[in-house]
């Protein structure tokens, strides 16, 4: 079987570098994990996303980016399918993307599962002056998947991305 | 009852409970009582309503009579939801919705570490997702307990008034309902 597809995998993962979260523009999909993989079909291209939050509000403006991007690229056939398993993990983050993050203004996750309250982060690191004196102001900051912090060495507000 | 109407009925009650425990929160944008915590609960109505999403949209595909997740949300008789009445109490003051949280909150920790090891694939990938939200409001409802609690008299005495109100509503989430075996 021959695909009418003219473009590889690897092509087709090269296109969605483009495509990013909107809340957090720095990083593309791929990035922050949500860009799980790309199947070429026959006619038609699959490509399988899941979400950081089951809410994620940024999941229809990212289909629509990835139709638009691969459309722009002569494929007229995009399917987005969403997945939630395995569930999403900040732990998919490279060190490369975290540091991104934190180039951006946000704290970068730490370590996965510290949900609990024994492991929660003792020390959260200021982006902007890395002093390590910062305050827990609100789990929930400007976004489901950010908490939010204070500086107490340059009074700085700032978001810290969740562990998950 | 055969199977599969078992699993819907079931997956409606779940999402059911995530659908009015996401409506009743969402009162509280606009309203918090400061910026942080006002951010805060619309956040945590946010996952509750993506919660009921992912198993309403499951439940119609179980049902695969054609309805949507979003007929199945908005679309019923108020008889036909399956909710925990918990879940539908009215918003009441700050520590009144706190309370509910605490409960609400910790029970599904332990309901959705369990689902995680259920036999149908699709709730457990739900549940995988759900439980790591869940620590976080558990936790969240956790923090306020104390700080109200060990807070001034007034604060101490409204939520202790809440968690004497509520705590009777708890009984149900224990009940069987003879639905499905999971």
């Amino acid at each position: 079987m021959v695909s009418q597809i003219k473009y590889t995998k690897p092509q087709v993962l090269r296109m969605l570098v483009d495509v990013r979260d909107p809340e957090i523009p720095v990083l593309s999909i791929e990035e922050i994990g949500m860009l799980r993989d790309v199947v070429i079909h026959e006619n038609s291209c699959e490509v399988i996303i899941t979400p950081t939050y089951t809410a994620c509000p940024a999941m229809a403006m990212i289909e629509k980016d990835i139709k638009l991007t691969l459309t722009a690229q002569g494929i007229s056939q995009v399917k987005v399918t969403t997945v939630y398993a395995p569930a999403w993990s900040t732990d998919w983050m490279s060190s490369d993307t975290k540091e991104k993050l934190r180039a951006f203004g946000i704290a970068a996750p730490l370590h996965s599962g510290c949900a609990a309250a024994e492991d929660r982060p003792t020390i959260v690191e200021c982006p902007r002056c890395f002093s390590t004196k910062t305050t827990l102001i609100s789990q929930f900051g400007s976004t489901a998947c950010k908490a939010l912090y204070r500086c107490e060495k340059c009074l700085e507000p700032f978001d810290y991305f969740k562990c998950h | 009852m055969g199977s599969k109407e078992q699993l819907f009925k079931y997956l409606l009650r779940l999402g059911d409970n995530a659908l009015i425990q996401g409506h009743r929160l969402s009162e509280w944008c606009s309203r918090g009582p400061i910026l942080e915590e006002d951010i805060a609960l619309s956040n945590l109505a946010l996952d509750n309503i993506g919660r009921a999403q992912a198993l309403l949209q499951y439940a119609s595909e179980v049902e695969g009579n054609g309805h949507t997740a979003d007929d199945l949300a908005y679309r019923r008789n108020e008889r036909q939801y399956f909710n925990f009445l918990i879940t539908e109490l009215p918003t009441g003051n700050f520590a009144y919705t706190i309370a509910k949280q605490l409960f609400i909150g910790l029970y599904d920790v332990i309901l959705f570490e369990a689902l995680c090891k259920s036999t149908d694939v699709t709730i457990a990938g739900i549940a995988a997702k759900a439980i790591k939200e869940a620590k976080y409001h558990a936790s969240h409802a956790g923090d306020w307990c104390l700080r109200l609690g060990m807070g001034t008299a007034i604060s101490h005495d409204l939520l202790q008034n809440a968690i004497n109100e509520i705590w009777m509503f708890t009984g149900e989430m224990f009940e069987m309902t003879g639905w499905i075996r999971i």
